[in-house]
């Protein structure tokens, strides 16, 4: 850390030597002057921490040196010195913005403690207003990283730039490739005129040479500066301004421009300190909107991945579901041939048994038809769990779902009425195609509504919705069926489970739990799928999704159309 | 006698090959002689020349198609017809093709009882040269 500096004013030249001396064997870094003009001159070529002055000196009194430091740094602290007649002085001079005073002759080991306070009083001041500036440095990146487009970047950008450094007016000009021109993109404090006509050639101007070698630019006072042209000195109508280069990359948009600040609120001109602080802004600002741009694609390519990984998610859940459905098919394969040989067997024996009978018995004739008949009806049900696993084979037809799903409201509606639910219908229209192998699917749809109306048996509405799924282009067009009943819903703890294989809440011998399986199974091999939702006390609802059927003029005729059908 | 036609079974379940040997004798149509394993019904068509066969498809050691291709390719056996039997599919999912392939005549799922198979036998032995679908 720099030693401290300090500026000691008096006309009394003991007094300088005193304290320059003993305040620099503490390490202090100390100057003098003999007169508040003097002073005044060190003050704004030089900062200073600490001012400590005569009050009383001829010309410049000590009330106008701090008055006068606090203009150009308002964080150096002063202490003033003060004989006895003088303390009204002093208390206006702390008015001033002085932060002690001592009276003459003062004690050195005071002096000391006094210097020491106001130098930690100046750390916290100056820590105070850093941390202020860093803050609007802040705000900038928030407020730039959530500017919706690029022009709105660009007008936070200015409007930070002039809160940083408390100035009144200011410009962002971008640089047009094509004509080699810079023009005003955003302005505050300019005639629209100006804004509108200005258009400055890149290598005749200050900007122009900003752009190019990327150094800001900071003029204290243009008459005396060298570097503007005397002639176009009183085109900028004003004293001091700072001129900076600012890249910014946007989306596929390249800015290359200069930002302009000028008219301090203070009337006074820009120094070293805000020049630095702008330069602060003008790069970070560059940084934010490069991050934001990257952090956009990142926030992309994030969302990708997650879309990616839950496709692989649900893929892998049907394969899962596949291989499930694989193993249950082996299981009802194995299961066949371990049954039905037996049942092969028990057939033939109590056939044998019948043809070698000697002698006529009802009773044993009979009980051997009984036989046969649960031989029968164990085969039976060993064909039906056949059926529906691996092996057998999809017979694809155009068919109108409509139509099919109608043949099975016929066939549940005896059922409905005994139990005092009502149908309805919200078809799309009444003739919707999709490929499918038609037993199945009423296997599907007599399946999901027997369903339905058991799990209303308190009465109730089962609602079948047919219609066109908008989403998915027009090559992957899906048909959605919706199944909806108002019973007792599936609790959500086992909503999951209601597709697995052998998955029953009926009672032992009511059900196979098989049901649903063969309904995920078909759907599957339809390439369609089907989601369920529930909520216990309110009802259910299957949704169904199978691949639209692109129709051809021939296979509309195929299928036929019943209009008007009513079910209550 | 002599116009009863020659059966011969092959299936690992001997309990069926004699309900189902005697059931089918007893109708007075047939003469059955019966195998429980591959080699022996090989061995036995070769020697005996049956009218045809009755083939179960899921054996052990040696399945029916396997058995069907050797029958095929001898000289002496070439030109007795097949009848399938199996216990794992029904007979909706097979097709008379997947019959066909394999070198079956027909195909009969168990459990069958004996009206039926006897139908299928007869209608076989009757179209000789044709597959025959029940």
């Amino acid at each position: 850390m720099d030693k401290p500096k300090i500026l000691v004013i008096d006309d009394e030249q003991t007094v300088r030597q005193l304290l320059k001396q003993t305040l620099e064997a503490k390490k202090y870094d100390v100057e003098t002057a003999e007169d508040g003009k003097i002073a005044i001159e060190k003050i704004k070529s030089n900062f200073f921490n600490l001012l400590i002055t005569d009050l009383r000196m001829p010309k410049v009194g000590g009330v106008d040196v701090v008055k006068e430091v606090k203009k150009v740094n308002p964080y150096t602290e002063a202490i003033v010195l003060t004989g006895y007649p003088s303390i009204s002085t002093a208390v206006e001079a702390i008015k001033t913005g002085a932060s002690d005073y001592l009276c003459k002759p003062f004690d050195m080991s005071e002096m000391l403690a006094t210097v020491d306070r106001c130098l930690d009083n100046q750390k916290v001041n100056v820590n105070y207003v850093e941390l202020s500036e860093l803050m609007t440095l802040l705000e900038v990146s928030k407020a730039i990283a959530t500017a919706p487009d690029f022009d709105s970047i660009l007008e936070q950008i200015l409007d930070s730039a002039l809160k940083l450094v408390k100035a009144r007016r200011g410009s962002i000009m971008l640089l047009d490739e094509k004509t080699e021109e810079l023009t005003i993109k955003v302005a505050r404090g300019l005639s629209d005129e100006v804004v509108k006509n200005t258009r400055i050639k890149l290598d005749q101007s200050i900007c122009g040479k900003v752009l190019k070698n990327g150094k800001p630019l900071m003029v204290v006072d243009i008459e005396q500066d060298r570097r503007v042209r005397r002639k176009s000195r009183s085109e900028y109508k004003t004293k001091s301004f700072i001129s900076l280069r600012l890249m910014i990359k946007h989306l596929e948009k390249n800015a290359l421009g200069v930002i302009n600040i000028t008219d301090k609120v203070s009337g006074e001109s820009f120094n070293k300190r805000e020049q630095i602080l702008l330069s602060l802004l003008a790069g970070q600002a560059g940084a934010v909107v490069e991050n934001y741009r990257l952090y956009s694609q990142l926030q992309n390519k994030i969302t990708d991945l997650k879309n990616t990984i839950r496709e692989l998610n649900e893929t892998q859940n049907q394969l899962i579901q596949i291989e499930k459905m694989a193993a249950v098919g082996r299981l009802l394969f194995d299961i066949a041939h371990e049954i039905r040989n037996p049942l092969a067997i028990i057939l033939g024996g109590v056939e044998f048994l019948r043809n070698n009978m000697t002698y006529k018995d009802d009773l044993i004739s009979g009980s051997m038809d009984r036989i046969i008949n649960s031989v029968n009806r164990a085969n039976n049900i060993i064909i039906d769990f056949l059926k529906f696993s691996r092996v057998s084979k999809l017979d694809l037809d155009m068919i109108n779902i409509c139509e099919l799903m109608d043949e099975v409201l016929s066939m549940i509606k005896d059922q409905a009425k005994l139990k005092n639910v009502t149908i309805t219908r919200e078809y799309f229209s009444e003739l919707i195609g999709v490929m499918a192998d038609p037993a199945m699917l009423r296997q599907v749809f007599f399946n999901l509504c027997s369903n339905a109306m058991d799990a209303m048996s308190a009465g109730g509405r089962l609602t079948l919705r047919i219609y066109p799924d908008q989403a998915g282009k027009d090559q992957d067009k899906r048909v959605a069926i919706e199944i909806e009943d108002t019973g007792s819903g599936i609790p959500r703890d086992i909503l999951s489970k209601v597709f697995d294989p052998f998955f029953t809440t009926k009672e032992p011998g009511k059900g196979t739990g098989l049901g649903l399986s063969i309904v995920r199974t078909i759907l599957d091999r339809h390439k369609g799928i089907i989601d369920v939702k529930s909520e216990a006390g309110k009802g259910t609802t299957f949704i169904m999704k199978l691949p639209a059927a692109k129709a051809t003029a021939q296979s509309k005729e195929k299928m036929t159309c019943q209009t008007g059908k009513e079910y209550s | 006698m002599s116009d009863r036609k020659r059966i011969l079974l092959i299936d690992d379940e001997k309990d069926f090959c004699f309900f189902m040997g005697r059931n089918l004798e007893q109708t007075g149509e047939f003469e059955v002689m019966t195998a429980s394993q591959g080699r022996e019904g090989i061995n036995l068509a070769r020697e005996k020349n049956p009218d045809l066969i009755l083939l179960d498809i899921n054996m052990p050691q040696m399945s029916g198609p396997e058995i069907a291709e050797i029958l095929f390719h001898d000289q002496r056996t070439k030109h007795i017809p097949v009848i399938f039997l199996t216990a794992v599919v029904t007979r909706e999912e097979v097709g008379i093709e997947a019959i066909k392939k394999i070198g079956g005549r027909s195909f009969i799922a168990k459990p069958v009882d004996t009206g039926k198979l006897a139908g299928c036998i007869k209608s076989v032995l009757n179209e000789k040269k044709e597959s025959v679908e029940i």
